[in-house]
Order: structure tokens, then C-alpha cells, then sequence
């Protein structure tokens, strides 16, 4: 067998200028746009992986994680005017704040130590224009990422100093008051060593809302007057020499609550939260031989969660929500291929969680409602196996022990799967496995009596998934791929928050298990003239076994349509977006299904370093509705109509 | 679709944009596509390269191989009418490694990182002119990296392993490159 055969001349259709007929010199001096490259064995993954690059973020206008998400195959995103939650195969549980994802930024867990949650809105700790890279990982992550990675782990990978530089500008405008601006600045020196410093700053006033649920002269006829305001603030700094890296970035976040959610007094200018976190990462990588590479981490966290609530009791009171969480730890990881036919994943990772404060009071007069001060240990060890079976056939197993200090809980996650590549274009993939979530401090300890007011359940354990996936990934060219999944996840023990009859109090449970099967279809194709179409359909149903109800949130239908495609002989690019999520069962009844379409116009070079985009959202003009959660009075909290932004952006 | 796009774009941005759209762009070239111009790199480089005089060419074409995974394999293949020195420029799929040093440039990225250790070993030497287009491989033996700064190809050289390869590279290959090793 030759395995090196020649490839037959092919007849290339580029109209362009024969690139390789001039000089080096003058190649050196070209501008590149970079096409979307379907990374790094995407088809030996042990999980069919969406990745998402810095071009498809300016292509489409993209503005936070959430619609990055949102475009993926089989997710879809919730946003009831405080934060954004997202669904994944049918499940989007109310009140949830995602944490049954596993955020990592480079690699470092994200999710805070009191909620667990995962920040996809504009409380996301990083501006958009610093990401490099987004990955989704669908299914069970728990087998090497530990808690949390239950549905799946979502990978933000950021910008280096390379790819900036130099210094960078960017300005934005758009509607309801919104205007942005960033200034950015990255180096690469000589010696390999880079460093990048970002900052930049966000507002919207956002829209005057009404509410039917709320039109009575007593509460303004249902307007909410400049109360869906939105302002950030984010920080980054990075930098890595030799085998070294460190990153810093810091975030505050004040977003205005238009809803009355928990049981507030409507159209108060006070209603608020306020989300600020920081994070210190340094990593060192050692090439320890040829086919081995240790990797040793230290990070430090923190996130502070402040809500100022309304509630006339009378006489009109501002109450104090929030939380402090901190935590610090460490993780080891070695890669090897020493045995031949083996890539061994091994690692360790601890971290302390030294502050887990939750309080509430009263403003004035002073009543302290809660005061809870915890501390916890969460301890994981790992290992995972590649092994090449015969040519073409690769097993991939691990496992992760799991101990976590607050509910004394340990767990193993195993997950396995089975890759066989078929032929050069076909690769089947059988993968099953587990994860589980332990419960946050929120859920273990949060306790505020009265009327309408919470306890404590310090007895709750973990929940976990089980699931099991075919897929099979076709390429029939480099240029594209088709994949398509049928899977089948199985929850048990499902923390639900539930009444509880006796006195009338809100309490977290273990009581659900809960089913979702499902088939999901993707095609992806690049042509050489730049064009990038990625589109796909999901099929899901999600029931509780118990009682047979369809879950709330659970769409049956999603379709996704995203076209990126260069406008000839103009320079600029166009990126057409049209997604569908289907009709979606609320807590008290259904939200209709819609169709949203996006626009946007970019140019990369209007003139040397100068970038402008437009964008167009929701550019029908359609009205829907995303499911509230118990505590909204609203049963469905409209989105927003048509809007746009316009994007300027300069490197010096 | 895009005239509902105007439309509301006129209404919302009024006299800005068309300003911005009227700019004059004189003597801009438009940008290229990545991977043509990754190519025409690869071209340039064997064009300035010296093998060793006992080098073999079987048919008497000089082989580019690269992985038949390659996002880059359409636009290699472009190279193939191409003359380097002489000879006609044969670009093949390198799918195993056994006829490794049947090419005379390797071409690889992100698809061979597993193997990379692989193909070295098996290389030993060789004179092959190995230029990776990957972060990972980067410079980890590879003669060029190829890389993306400021929206720029830009390529790195590592003249101790062109050495160990038995390969001399011009003076205007090192002089042009963004770094030297």
C-alpha cells in the first residue's frame, strides 16, 4: 500500500491573483483573512466539539457568550433582564444559573464557590474582543473536569499578546443607549515572551419595559421606567515567558431588574444587582521528555454578588442580597505518550474555597435576615487514557474521583468512548459516561424566614447524569463535515426547587429524575473564496419520569443557520444568522416558538488598521418570549425587538 | 434580506455611513485568503532552498507532502504546475509515515500534532524541509513556523535543525524572517 499518493491537479476556481508567482517580499506585506480551520482532531475528540473563533465573533456581531452559545448546535439561551441562562438538549431548568456548566477561561474553572454559576451574559468576566476561541463540549465532563461539567464544559480561550500587536482602539454604538469602548494593547518581544493589557468599558440604558401583570395606575400601567440599564467594566492583563504564563482579569458588573422578580415593588429606580469578580491564574509548563508534559497551576478566585431589592412591607424597605465567595488552589496535569499506542491524561487538582458568605438585611431600619459563613475543600484525581486499539479504532477512557468537604459526598465519573475511524472522511463515535453536581452553598445553606422566604436543606446530595451518545462525523473534503448524533442523558436526584407544604417555605430537593433523548444534525462547509456556512437541527424531548410532563424550558425544535460570506469585489464581509427555537412549556403555561434573524456588515480594512461593522438583530422585528422562573410574576418576560449597533475599531 | 438592511441602516446611522463607506482607499490590496497565501510561502520557501547534491528525486519531481486532513491541502495543491529549480513540483498525501522521505517539504499543522513526535523520529534527519503551520508544533523541531501577526504571515527559522536536515536556506530567506534561531 502507498499511503503518500499524488494529489490530481485540481482545477482551482480562486479568481484571485496567483499568490505564489510573486515575490516574498511583497507576500510578507499582504493581509490575511483567516478561514475557519475545523481545529485540532475535532474528529478524535471524545465528544462532538463546536468551536466558534475570534472571525465568526466579528463576522456575526456577537456581543456576549450567550449568543456565541446560542449559535451552537443543541444549545439554546434564556435571558430574563438580569442574567442569561443556558440550555443544552432539552434542559434549562428555571432559576438555574448555570450550574450544570463547567466555565473555563484558558483552561481555569470560572464558576464562583457559592452559586456554582456560570456567567454567559455581560457579567462574563472578559470583553468579547479578547477571545480567541470558544469551544462546547456537549455531554458528561465530569470524568475530568470534576463538578459542575453535567451537561457540558464550555472553553473560553483568549487572545495572546501576538495577536494584537501593538495598541488597539474600538468604540460601539447602538440602540437604547448603548455605547462601548476598549483599549487594548499586546507585544511580542524578540525572546518569545508577550503580554497583553485590556480594558474596556459598557452601558446601556436599555428600553422603558411594560408588563401587563403589572397595569394598575399604583404601579405606573405596567412601565418600567429606565430600570433595564446595564453597565460593565472589564480588565485583563496577560502575559507568559519561556515555560511561564500568568493572567489577571477583573469585572464588575450593575444591571437594573425591570421584572419586580422576588416578589419586589415594581418600577423601583433602586432594584439592582451587582456582580464583580477577579481571577489570578499562573501556569508553568514543563517539557519534562520529548513525549511528556507537566502542566502545574495556581489560581485565585473571587466573586461578589450584591442585590439591592425593594419590598414595601410596609413602609417601603431596601433590602441587601449577596454573596462573598473566594477561593485559591492548585492542579497538576501530565500529558504522555511514552507507551507506545498511548496518550495518558493524568492529574490532581485541590482547591479551598476559604470564603462561602451569604448574607441578607434590611437597610433601614436594620434587620439582619441572614448571616452564613462557610468554608469548604473540593478535592478531584484523574486519569484518562487514549489508546490506539488497532489503526483506525481508539478507545478513550477515564475517570475522576471527586470529594467534596460540604456534603462529605465522593464520587467517581467515568466516561468512555469509542472512536473508529471508518475511513479518511467517516469516523463513528460511541461515547457514554457520567457527571454529577454537587450542591452549591446556595442551595445547601441560603435560609430566610417569612412569609414567601426560603430554608435550608444542609442534607441535599449530589445530582449526576447519565448519558450515552452515537455520532458519526462525515468529511467529505476538508472543506466539509457533516455530523450527526442521537443521544440519550438520564438525571437522578435533581435539586429542585420546591414548596415545601408544611409551612409554606421555598426548599431545594433531590426529588426529580428526568430523561432527555434526542437526535441533532450539523453541516459545516468553508469555500476557498472565504465563504463559512455552519447549520444545524435538533430534535429533543425532556420529560420528568415521574410524572410524564414534558420539562418546562424544553424546546423539541432548534435550527441554526450561520453564513459568513465575503461581498465581492468590496472588501467587506457579510455574516447572516437565522435561528429557530420551538414552542416551550413555562411554569404555568407555553411560550410561542420563533425565527430570529441577525445581520451583520464587516470590513476588515477600510483603511490600513480601521475596522468597522454593522449589525442588525432581530432584523424582522419579531416579538417573543423567553420562560420567567418562580420568581417572576411573569410567566414569559418579552425580548427585545429590532436592534442594532455599529462598531468602529482601530490598531494603531 | 439586505434591502430591508439598507433601509434600516440609512434610518438609524444616517450621514456616517456613507461617509465612512466613501473613504478612499488608495493602492489598498484587499485581503487574501489565509491558506493561498500559506501556500505561496510554502512555494517561496522551497524556491529558496539548496539539497544536499545526493538527494533523490524519484521521477524528478520535488515532493510536498501533507496531511490529507490538512485545511491547507486544496491550496497546496495549487502548487503542483509549479517548477522549483528545474523540477516539477509534486504535491502528495502523506496519509502513514513509511514513505516519509519520499518528500522534500513536509508540511505540517494542527492535524499532526499526535504524530509529530512520530514523524521526527521517523525523519532522523533527513533532508526534508519541515515547515509547520501550528502553535503547538511551533518550533519544536520544525525548520520554518509559519504565523499570523497583525494579520500578517510572518515566519520563524530555526537554522539548527536546516543544518541537522543538511539544508542551506538563503541569506534573503533568514534576512526576511522574523526570527532566527
Amino acid at each position: 500500500m502507498t499511503s503518500a499518493f499524488v494529489i490530481p491537479g485540481i482545477a482551482r476556481s480562486t479568481a484571485g491573483p496567483d499568490l505564489a508567482g510573486l515575490p516574498i517580499e511583497q507576500l510578507l506585506t499582504l493581509e490575511v483573512y483567516s478561514a475557519s480551520k475545523f481545529t485540532q482532531k475535532v474528529s478524535e475528540a471524545p465528544s462532538a466539539v463546536s468551536v466558534v473563533t475570534a472571525a465568526d465573533i466579528r463576522a456575526f456581531g456577537w456581543r456576549t457568550v450567550a449568543d456565541i452559545l446560542r449559535s451552537m448546535r443543541g444549545l439554546y439561551v434564556s435571558n430574563d433582564r438580569n442574567y442569561a441562562y443556558l440550555g443544552a438538549r432539552g434542559f434549562l431548568r428555571p432559576g438555574d444559573y448555570n450550574t450544570r456548566f463547567l466555565l473555563l477561561v484558558d483552561g481555569n474553572r470560572n464558576n464562583d464557590a457559592v452559586f456554582d454559576q456560570a456567567s454567559i451574559g455581560t457579567e462574563f468576566v472578559l470583553d468579547i474582543d479578547m477571545i480567541e476561541r470558544v469551544e462546547f463540549v456537549p455531554g458528561p465532563g465530569s470524568s475530568i473536569y470534576g463538578a459542575n461539567a453535567f451537561f457540558g464544559v464550555i472553553n473560553i480561550i483568549t487572545k495572546n499578546g501576538r495577536d494584537l500587536s501593538g495598541p488597539q482602539a474600538s468604540v460601539e454604538y447602538g440602540s437604547h443607549g448603548m455605547r462601548e469602548a476598549r483599549a487594548s494593547y499586546g507585544m511580542r518581544h524578540d525572546g518569545g515572551a508577550e503580554w497583553l493589557f485590556s480594558a474596556s468599558s459598557y452601558r446601556e440604558d436599555g428600553p422603558d419595559l411594560y408588563f401587563p401583570e403589572f397595569d394598575t395606575p399604583a404601579t405606573n400601567n405596567g412601565v418600567a421606567r429606565r430600570l433595564d440599564h446595564d453597565r460593565a467594566q472589564n480588565l485583563l492583563l496577560k502575559g507568559a515567558a519561556g515555560a511561564w504564563s500568568v493572567s489577571l482579569a477583573h469585572s464588575e458588573r450593575t444591571k437594573g431588574i425591570p421584572t419586580a422578580s422576588y416578589s419586589q415593588t415594581f418600577n423601583d429606580p433602586r432594584a439592582r444587582t451587582v456582580d464583580i469578580q477577579s481571577f489570578v491564574d499562573a501556569s508553568h509548563r514543563a517539557q519534562l521528555a520529548a513525549d511528556a508534559q507537566l502542566t502545574t497551576r495556581l489560581f485565585w478566585g473571587r466573586y461578589d454578588y450584591t442585590g439591592d431589592y425593594v419590598y414595601d412591607y410596609p413602609p417601603l424597605t431596601l433590602n441587601h442580597d449577596g454573596s462573598h465567595s473566594s477561593w485559591w488552589g492548585a492542579e497538576s496535569r501530565l500529558v504522555t505518550t511514552r507507551i507506545a499506542g498511548h496518550k495518558l491524561v493524568m492529574g490532581a487538582e485541590v482547591q479551598r474555597d476559604y470564603r462561602r458568605h451569604q448574607f441578607n438585611f434590611d437597610a433601614d431600619p436594620f434587620v439582619s435576615r441572614l448571616d452564613d459563613r462557610r468554608a469548604g475543600n473540593r478535592f478531584g484525581v484523574y486519569l484518562q487514557d487514549e489508546f490506539t486499539l488497532r489503526p483506525g479504532l481508539l478507545l478513550n477512557a477515564g475517570a475522576r474521583y471527586d470529594r467534596s468537604s460540604s456534603t462529605g459526598d465522593s464520587s467517581v465519573n467515568p466516561r468512555v468512548a469509542l472512536i473508529h475511524k471508518a475511513s479518511e472522511a467517516t469516523t463513528y463515535k460511541a461515547m457514554a459516561g457520567t457527571a454529577f453536581r454537587a450542591p452549591n452553598a446556595y442551595e445547601l445553606y441560603y435560609e430566610m424566614l417569612g412569609t414567601g422566604g426560603q430554608k435550608s436543606n444542609p442534607g441535599l446530595k449530589a445530582e449526576r447524569i447519565r448519558t450515552q451518545e452515537l455520532s458519526v462525523e462525515h468529511a467529505a473534503s476538508p472543506e466539509s463535515r457533516l455530523t450527526a448524533s442521537v443521544f440519550r442523558n438520564t438525571v437522578s436526584n435533581l435539586i429542585t426547587q420546591t414548596t415545601d407544604p408544611a409551612d409554606g417555605l421555598l426548599v431545594f430537593r433531590n426529588l426529580n429524575r428526568a430523561r432527555a433523548y434526542g437526535i441533532e444534525l450539523e453541516w459545516e462547509r468553508a469555500w476557498t473564496g472565504g465563504a463559512r456556512l455552519r447549520t444545524s437541527y435538533s430534535w429533543q424531548r425532556a420529560k420528568d419520569v415521574g410524572s410524564g410532563a414534558l420539562l418546562v424550558n424544553s424546546p423539541r425544535h432548534l435550527a441554526k443557520f450561520n453564513l459568513s460570506a465575503p461581498v465581492p469585489g468590496t472588501g467587506w464581509r457579510s455574516g447572516a444568522e437565522a435561528s429557530y427555537v420551538g414552542r416551550r412549556g413555562t411554569l404555568q403555561g407555553e411560550t410561542g416558538g420563533y425565527w430570529l434573524a441577525n445581520l451583520t456588515l464587516s470590513a476588515i480594512r477600510l483603511a490600513p488598521g480601521l475596522e468597522l461593522s454593522a449589525s442588525i438583530y432581530n432584523l424582522f422585528d419579531r416579538r417573543y418570549a423567553d420562560p420567567g422562573s418562580e420568581e417572576h410574576v411573569q410567566d414569559a418576560i418579552v425580548q427585545n425587538g429590532r436592534t442594532f449597533r455599529l462598531k468602529l475599531g482601530y490598531a494603531f | 434580506m439586505s434591502g430591508l438592511f439598507i433601509a434600516t441602516l440609512r434610518r438609524t446611522v444616517g450621514r456616517l455611513m456613507p461617509a465612512l463607506l466613501l473613504l478612499p482607499l488608495p493602492g489598498m490590496a484587499e485581503p487574501v485568503p489565509e491558506y493561498e497565501l500559506k501556500a505561496a510561502f510554502v512555494y517561496n520557501f522551497a524556491l529558496f532552498t539548496e539539497w544536499p547534491s545526493d538527494t533523490a528525486y524519484e521521477g524528478g519531481t520535488l515532493n510536498i507532502c501533507v496531511n490529507p486532513g490538512s485545511a491547507l491541502r486544496h491550496a497546496l495543491a495549487g502548487l503542483n504546475e509549479k517548477a522549483v529549480k528545474g523540477r516539477r513540483v509534486s504535491v502528495r498525501h502523506l496519509a502513514a509515515l513509511d514513505t516519509l522521505r519520499a518528500c522534500h517539504v513536509l508540511f505540517v499543522d494542527g492535524n499532526d500534532r499526535e504524530r509529530w513526535v512520530q514523524i521526527k523520529k521517523g525523519l532522523g534527519g533527513a533532508s526534508v524541509l519541515t515547515v509547520s503551520d501550528d502553535d503547538e508544533i511551533g518550533h519544536d523541531g520544525s525548520i520554518i513556523a509559519l504565523g499570523v501577526d497583525n494579520k500578517r504571515v510572518v515566519f520563524d527559522v530555526d537554522t539548527r535543525a536546516a543544518r541537522q536536515a543538511r539544508l542551506v536556506l538563503s541569506s534573503k530567506l533568514l534576512r526576511l524572517a522574523r526570527t532566527v534561531q
